[in-house]
């Protein structure tokens, strides 16, 4: 007959869960906001194995804390397996078999580094044309269209001149100044 | 088969404000080009209708682009007399100041303070 759980028998199991979780996670030296979640995990291994417990045999507490050792060693086995495989290493450690004496951020290329993995530009070429192209038309556009400029990269012409304080005749006049003093800066993009 | 390049610095007639912009974009210094020919203050004066009225306004605006650009400092403007008001209205590029001041690295810092 499967054991029904009743709130008095939650209230005996979740501080050994909660022992149990902190413990592992002091011995893995795993972040503490990860001891909920295995908690959790430790929890949902007993109910699995709640219907082979046997109350003649000895208390919940104890078949609960049995549950948890193997569940957290079990845990312990597999977090240890994926740190292995993530490779830990200094970016200062020495490549083996090369000639010259080269460290491993010597040879991670910055595409694959972790400004690229956040999203950012890796192409620093690119980067240096764009912010060199960007101070060539700061230069040449007068310094009050610079706020037309920033206010352009949220809306439209037309909801901007709808939003003001520009006048709309005035906005377009002010954006085909613009466009004509950067096609004679010779930038192109602005045809 | 041979393949023809482009000349970005070749500019189709009429010309207008943009083509001159354009050109000049892409000019070396001392590359010049005739904007106008004939005579030019005449020619833009509404009451003595020389040109018709939408022509007239185009050239006004040709004109005033050319002077922009030499009061900005990119191109100096001369004429060349060719005869009795007839004139090369010519626009000269000039050599590019070698580095502009990055204003906008300065606006970006004003921003992040």
């Amino acid at each position: 007959m499967p054991v029904q759980l009743s709130l008095a028998d939650l209230d005996i199991i979740h501080p050994i869960a909660q022992c149990q979780a902190r413990r592992l996670c002091r011995t893995l030296g795993r972040p503490s906001h990860e001891q909920e979640d295995i908690e959790q995990d430790m929890l949902l291994d007993l109910l699995t194995r709640l219907p082979s417990y046997d109350p003649a045999r000895g208390t919940l507490a104890a078949f609960a804390t049995v549950c948890f050792q193997h569940r957290a060693s079990r845990l312990a086995t597999r977090l240890r397996r994926e740190r292995r495989e993530r490779h830990e290493a200094s970016l200062d450690d020495a490549v083996p078999g090369q000639e010259e004496q080269l460290t491993l951020a010597d040879i991670i290329p910055e595409s694959e580094g972790y400004g690229a993995w956040c999203g950012q530009q890796t192409d620093s070429v690119a980067a240096l044309e764009r912010r060199l192209d960007l101070d060539r038309a700061g230069a040449v556009l007068d310094q009050r269209d610079h706020c037309i400029c920033a206010s352009l990269t949220q809306c439209t012409p037309h909801e901007l001149g709808q939003q003001g304080p520009l006048p709309r005749s005035v906005l377009y006049r002010h954006l085909t100044e613009m466009r004509l003093r950067l096609l004679a800066a010779g930038i192109v993009a602005a045809a | 088969m041979d393949t023809n390049i482009t000349d970005i610095r070749a500019v189709t007639k009429p010309l207008t404000e943009a083509s001159l912009c354009t050109w000049l974009g892409a000019a070396s210094a001392g590359d010049s080009i005739t904007y106008h020919r004939g005579a030019l203050a005449r020619q833009v004066c509404p009451h003595l209708v020389c040109l018709p009225n939408a022509e007239r306004v185009a050239l006004q605006r040709l004109a005033a682009r050319a002077w922009k650009l030499a009061e900005m400092g990119l191109a100096d403007i001369v004429q060349r007399r060719h005869g009795y008001e007839d004139y090369a209205y010519i626009l000269v590029a000039r050599r590019r100041p070698r580095q502009h001041e990055a204003n906008i690295l300065r606006l970006l810092m004003a921003e992040f303070a």
